[in-house]
């Protein structure tokens, strides 16, 4: 299938929920059989077959079309079981229209087109209602709009190999900036909507953000792989260890849910500077576990956090382990291929990252309990994360796979 | 041409720093769109200057009726956006001459300093409709940059008329998750 219909059905889904918002049955009805058309077009898009039937030429990348399954299968999960006080056809606008966007992204031909359409999505999602300023919620991934701008300028040019290592902080910098990681953390209001907030940055859209722009990169870049992969350990290994201690220290647990998914970005940024198979085969475990595990939980515990409801029983414990990647959940293979391809590459980074992965337990615990006695289907949707999570950190081969490592 | 293209272009960015504006943020946005399409221009992409130029005029349109009245420019405390449009300007100039080279040192003066002065003035700036005009600006510079063809200055035109269509939102407290 073309991938101009995997990028055209969500996006008419995302038009036609916001056109029947009067009727909300209507338009989640509408959004929802467009969205599913949709997911079928993206996982019926054959990896790397070409289209231009627009006169332009789209190709959806292996590793891209992974994430973007992913990404549908946390929108889906999310409608069918919505958090408390969530309405069902919002978060299918929202989502889908996220979708349009960053299946058109992962289609696209260069990082130019890339950037142009994430501008709008920036545009986009500044226009919502949030509690944050305009200025405030619009600054920072515009910021990376330009300095991503500036790095395709300056790729264009010719020069010496200084300017080819400017172009490498431009693009990690532009990165960094859209996802919201260190240096450039978004401002977070924990009761803004989360549509508005910065979370959709660092787990729905980032995901397929990072996976096309260092998979574009590497034509960029050429001469400079080795000053690319570096700063992408080093930004990771520093948003692993801030992260990962503000996720323990801080005074709000909303707060802590953010700092652990900049945490999981450390990870894979780590795992993308490895540049090996294993490495970016662990960014990906980690990036499918924030899109299917970390997203949802963060989402439906917000409730209790609302309430201040913290438990300690086994779910909340259970949770806890999920969250801080041990066997049998989804970080776990991640943590595994990681330290397999630091060690291949430089075994002090390896022992590095082994410490690292101590620092996710007691943020991980207090995460846990802020989920609260799940009940109903808060409880359901708990327990299909957990089960997705299991199954990926048992079975990881597939995924691999589908990403075509 | 391109030489001249990059001086206009440096005008039009200039004139976005310092309008807080509608008239002025629209000047500005028109005078960029203006420079990009002479640079498409120069470089054989007649077509992609055209549909550059009719979606910055178009966006310069939209600008010109969204946002705060008047033209704004140079109000009282603009003296660091002043000084940021010749610093700003010199250090493009610098790394596009001395640092870079290829075909058409033009091309890389305006890129850069409109890049330059339109992050800067992102950063700094708190109204909706100059942080909007400042991106329509990158995005003009995107079309001629990513190397395309029709396609990146089609979709360069697109996003720039769209962006300048933007109500600004008000900031309002949401229900729900």
């Amino acid at each position: 299938m073309e991938p101009e219909l995997a990028v055209a059905l969500p996006a008419a889904g995302a038009a036609c929920a916001t056109a029947l918002r009067p009727r909300p049955k209507l338009a989640f009805a509408s959004g929802a059989a467009l969205g599913v058309a949709g997911l079928v077009a993206v996982i019926l898009s054959r990896a790397d077959l070409t289209s231009d039937q627009l006169g332009i030429t789209l190709t959806l990348p292996p590793a891209s079309r992974a994430i973007l399954i992913a990404a549908s299968a946390a929108l889906a999960i999310l409608v069918a079981l919505p958090p408390p006080r969530a309405e069902r056809s919002t978060l299918l606008r929202w989502g889908l229209g996220g979708l349009a966007g960053m299946t058109a992204m992962a289609a696209a031909p260069t990082l130019g087109i890339l950037v142009m359409i994430l501008l709008l999505l920036v545009v986009l999602q500044a226009s919502g209602a949030g509690r944050r300023g305009y200025a405030i919620r619009f600054r920072a991934p515009a910021l990376a709009v330009c300095l991503l701008a500036l790095a395709i300028a300056l790729a264009a040019m010719q020069g010496p190999p200084l300017l080819t290592r400017l172009v490498v902080v431009c693009l990690v910098a532009g990165l960094a900036a859209a996802l919201g990681v260190l240096p450039y953390i978004h401002e977070f209001d924990p009761d803004e909507s989360t549509a508005a907030s910065p979370i959709p940055w660092l787990a729905f859209v980032g995901p397929v953000l990072a996976v096309v722009v260092v998979g574009r990169a590497g034509e960029m870049v050429a001469g400079a792989e080795d000053a690319f992969g570096a700063l992408l350990i080093g930004l990771g290994l520093i948003n692993i260890v801030v992260a990962t201690i503000a996720s323990w220290r801080t005074s709000s647990d909303a707060e802590a849910w953010r700092y652990s998914f900049i945490a999981d970005w450390g990870l894979a940024l780590c795992g993308f500077g490895l540049v090996v198979p294993d490495g970016v085969g662990a960014a990906l475990l980690v990036l499918y576990s924030i899109l299917l595990g970390r997203l949802p939980l963060y989402l439906w515990s917000r409730q209790s956090l609302r309430e201040k409801a913290q438990t300690d029983r086994p779910i909340n414990f259970i949770v806890a382990a999920a969250l801080a990647g041990s066997a049998p959940f989804a970080g776990f293979p991640a943590r595994i291929l990681l330290l397999r391809a630091a060690t291949a590459m430089y075994w002090p980074l390896a022992l590095v990252l082994a410490l690292s992965f101590l620092l996710w337990l007691p943020g991980s615990l207090r995460l846990g309990r802020t989920i609260g006695a799940p009940t109903g289907r808060q409880l359901i949707g708990v327990a299909v994360a957990l089960a997705i999570s299991v199954v990926f950190g048992l079975f990881p081969r597939p995924l691999l796979g589908l990403a075509g490592l | 041409m391109t030489e001249v293209a990059a001086f206009v272009a440096w005008l039009g960015a200039a004139v976005i720093v310092l309008a807080d504006s509608r008239r002025g943020l629209a000047a500005g946005l028109a005078v960029v769109a203006l420079a990009a399409a002479a640079i498409a221009w120069s470089q054989g992409e007649e077509g992609g200057a055209i549909v550059l130029l009719a979606g910055g005029v178009l966006g310069s349109a939209l600008r010109f009726t969204i946002g705060p009245d008047g033209w704004g420019l140079m109000q009282p405390g603009s003296t660091p956006r002043l000084l940021f449009t010749i610093v700003g300007a010199l250090v493009a100039l610098w790394v596009a001459l001395a640092v870079t080279s290829g075909p058409s040192a033009g091309f890389r003066v305006a890129a850069l300093t409109v890049l330059v002065l339109l992050g800067g003035r992102l950063l700094e700036a708190a109204e909706p409709a100059v942080m909007l005009t400042a991106i329509a600006g990158v995005a003009l510079v995107l079309g001629i940059v990513s190397g395309d063809g029709i396609v990146s200055y089609a979709l360069a035109a697109l996003v720039t008329a769209g962006v300048s269509a933007m109500p600004a939102p008000a900031t309002r407290r949401p229900r729900g998750t």
